[in-house]
């Protein structure tokens, strides 16, 4: 079948079977390689993305299910200006640059950011709870986290 | 589920209307909107779909979260994260903790609370805390619309009273004082095959150190949810601290009662949700 949908801002269509997961849609046909093949069940998070405007797991996603809707991935968000703020933040916090949670964990902390510009310890914890690799300690991302939404609420005040 | 050859078919209705319609015109194909219980369990490259599908992502209608004084309406496909980030504080703290309770955080962006209740094989986790809350669904065809409480949407062996053609569109909460409230669910995900767990619901009202009312369901991995409001009634009324003697002989009959209804349970499981009543009505606060 054919899918419209928006990909990191632009309109694609794609054929294919409607039972793919987005997951390997996004890897294979797009070459986007952000989001990584974990457990399949929507549970470890490394394979989140953005489905208008919400955080999923697209392992947990058939591509019939992005039919006119809006996906974003750590490649197109890697190019705004508010990618820019996190990883800054997680550069000078020595957040692990982890292949496997990495982008996952910068989605996370994007959209926490949305809804929380100024998140509390547990408003962090609970969101990247959702992100399962141990490869950096609690206690670090959360400085992370805080130095990210700290440059952002920066940002829109210089502006 | 389809196989390997034959094609799947997808609807995408864009409206409501359309979406009404299509349901008399095909009554057999399934509704999906996070569709995490027809996806449960399946590791393959290529999911395993039923032949055919109606995507719901299109109506905007259907996931709607609106509140008044006296009631919360949920459209059926909101997503169960959705209803914890836009109605955090306005959702009833045993319903908020029920919500968060349903499977990671990935999932819930998923899940929805529709999906929830219509789950045909068993009583998921959400389905005690609307049956104690009073809730109700709202059930729409092409030309009419029903309210049901979900203290009758199912029948004595669990099936959901939903007829050919009819979609769940709505579920209203109303909102009442309770000033105990409590959800646990003990066990595995109802997620996977064969699995057990225990959920309890648990609402009350303590006026004047008096427990006015008491509301509780259980919930396992059988259709039908166990209730008995005779069971509550024997409380109800009571001055608080309940005496131990009057726990224990609750928490005998509600034993006695449980293992004899049907409801899947295992021993160690029955236990765990005893202690867990226990503790509930020994520190029932005064007021």
């Amino acid at each position: 079948m054919r899918i419209p949908f928006t990909l990191n801002g632009r309109q694609v269509l794609v054929e294919s079977g409607p039972d793919r997961r987005l997951l390997h849609l996004l890897r294979e046909e797009f070459g986007l390689l952000g989001a990584k093949e974990g457990c399949l069940q929507g549970y470890c998070g490394f394979c989140l993305v953005i489905l208008n405007d919400e955080l999923v797991p697209s392992c947990m996603v058939p591509v019939f299910s992005v039919f006119q809707g809006r996906v974003v991935t750590i490649e197109g968000f890697r190019e705004t200006s508010d990618f820019r703020d996190i990883e800054h933040a997680f550069l000078a916090e020595e957040v692990a640059p982890c292949p496997s949670c990495g982008p996952a964990k910068v989605l996370t902390t994007h959209m926490l950011l949305k809804r929380f510009p100024n998140p509390t310890e547990k408003q962090i914890r609970r969101a990247l709870s959702r992100v399962s690799c141990r490869c950096t300690d609690v206690t670090t991302l959360v400085a992370g986290v805080k130095a990210a939404g700290a440059n952002r609420r920066l940002r829109s005040h210089v502006r | 589920m389809s196989d390997s050859s034959a094609p799947v078919q997808v609807h995408h209705p864009p409206s409501m209307m359309e979406l009404l319609i299509l349901c008399r015109q095909r009554p057999e194909a399934a509704l999906f909107s996070g569709g995490t219980w027809i996806l449960r369990s399946q590791r393959s490259r290529r999911f395993r779909l039923p032949e055919a599908l109606v995507s719901l992502r299109g109506i905007d209608e259907l996931r709607r979260i609106g509140r008044t004084e006296s009631r919360i309406d949920i459209g059926a496909a909101a997503s169960i994260q959705r209803i914890l980030t836009v109605a955090r504080t306005r959702l009833p703290r045993i319903l908020r903790e029920t919500l968060e309770s349903i499977a990671p955080q990935g999932i819930r962006s998923l899940a929805t609370l529709g999906g929830n209740v219509c789950v045909p094989e068993r009583s998921m986790t959400g389905f005690p805390t609307l049956h104690i809350l009073d809730a109700k669904l709202e059930f729409r065809r092409l030309g009419s619309s029903r309210w049901v409480p979900v203290t009758s949407s199912r029948d004595a062996s669990g099936t959901l009273l939903i007829q050919p053609g009819e979609v769940l569109t709505r579920i209203r909460i109303p909102l009442q004082p309770w000033n105990v409230q409590h959800f646990r669910r003990i066990g595995e995900t109802p997620f996977v095959e064969d699995s057990n767990y225990f959920s309890l619901a648990f609402v009350g009202r303590v006026q004047r150190r008096v427990l006015a009312d008491l509301r509780f369901a259980v919930a396992s991995a059988s259709p039908a949810i166990y209730r008995n409001r005779d069971l509550e009634n024997l409380l109800v009324g009571r001055r608080l601290p309940l005496p131990p003697r009057d726990v224990s002989l609750f928490l005998e009959t509600f034993d006695e009662d449980i293992a004899g209804s049907g409801t899947r349970l295992s021993g160690f499981l029955r236990s765990r949700g005893l202690a867990v009543l226990r503790r509930l009505l020994s520190n029932l606060p005064p007021d």
